[in-house]
């Protein structure tokens, strides 16, 4: 599966409780609409860490790196590339 | 049998310059008010506290001349962030962290610390917003310059600050020994060591 429908997945079925959206576009602000928030985002990471086995350093959590799904997904590639 | 280890944590120190604070654009909750808390608060408030104990350590924040701000729902005091400011012509650090922290105050600073969300409202945006109510109202009072401190390891505190663009200015490095009782896994000690300071 492609990593951004990975990322969107788990956000849809485990950040989104209550109020779940398929078609979840990939610039849809995640921070501004409150879906990752204090909490969300340790959720999150823990997450990618898991299924993309690289871990995320304090420096890289920012809010443009989880701004939305696309940017999530662009994060996760370069990370990915840089372990390589 | 007891068993020694250190503890080792990283503190970021953090500064925020309230100038070129916005408005708050996050998801503000719903049904949430902001209130200015001081020594002249009415005894009632306390008892509005969701969390019972928290009120005790208000109590004693506000004999210590620190003040809060702080966030109700509806009728019911939910979170607060406190404050220290430099008093008078006092050479004395305005908190003790800011020793710790190798920080000096200026009389338009403020040192901000000990941010509590009832753990019902975690994970709804309160806690960015109870943060950028709070630095919006002193910068009313005033203030140019607001500092503070999130442990590294903190995902939750850090994610605000970052949301908030607070800026890093130094790492420091805390070391904490603690004795545990390895029979019953119960830690019986801990205690923070002289603290060892590093430039960001």
């Amino acid at each position: 599966m492609e990593i951004g429908e990975t990322v969107k997945g788990f956000i849809v079925s485990e950040l989104m409780i209550g109020k779940r959206d398929e078609n979840l576009e990939i610039t849809f602000s995640l921070i501004e609409n409150g879906v990752v928030d204090s909490l969300g985002i340790m959720r999150l990471i823990q997450f990618i860490e898991e299924k993309f086995s690289f871990s995320i350093e304090d420096e890289d959590i920012l809010p443009e790196n989880f701004e939305n799904i696309e940017s999530i997904s662009r994060f996760i590639k370069r990370s990915i590339s840089r372990k390589i | 049998m007891n068993e020694f280890f250190y503890r080792k944590r990283c503190a970021i120190a953090v500064e925020k310059k309230l100038g070129d604070l916005k408005p708050f654009t996050g998801k503000t909750p719903d049904d949430v008010s902001i209130v200015d808390v001081d020594s002249k608060m009415d005894k009632s408030f306390f008892q509005k506290y969701t969390v019972k104990h928290r009120h005790l350590k208000c109590e004693f924040y506000l004999k210590s001349g620190y003040k809060a701000v702080a966030v109700k729902r509806a009728d019911r005091v939910v979170g607060d962030i406190w404050y220290a400011t430099k008093t008078g012509s006092s050479q004395e650090p305005i908190h003790p962290d800011m020793e710790w922290l190798n920080l000096v105050a200026r009389p338009q600073d403020v040192y901000t610390f000990d941010m509590f969300l009832d753990p019902n409202e975690r994970g709804n945006g309160m806690a960015a917003y109870l943060q950028h109510s709070a630095l919006l109202l002193l910068k009313e009072k005033g203030f140019e310059k607001a500092y503070g401190y999130f442990l590294a390891d903190n995902i939750p505190a850090l994610w605000v600050h970052r949301l908030l663009k607070w800026e890093a200015i130094k790492k420091v490095y805390t070391k904490r020994f603690v004795r545990r009782w390895v029979i019953g896994e119960e830690a019986l000690a801990e205690t923070r060591a002289a603290p060892r300071k590093e430039r960001a």
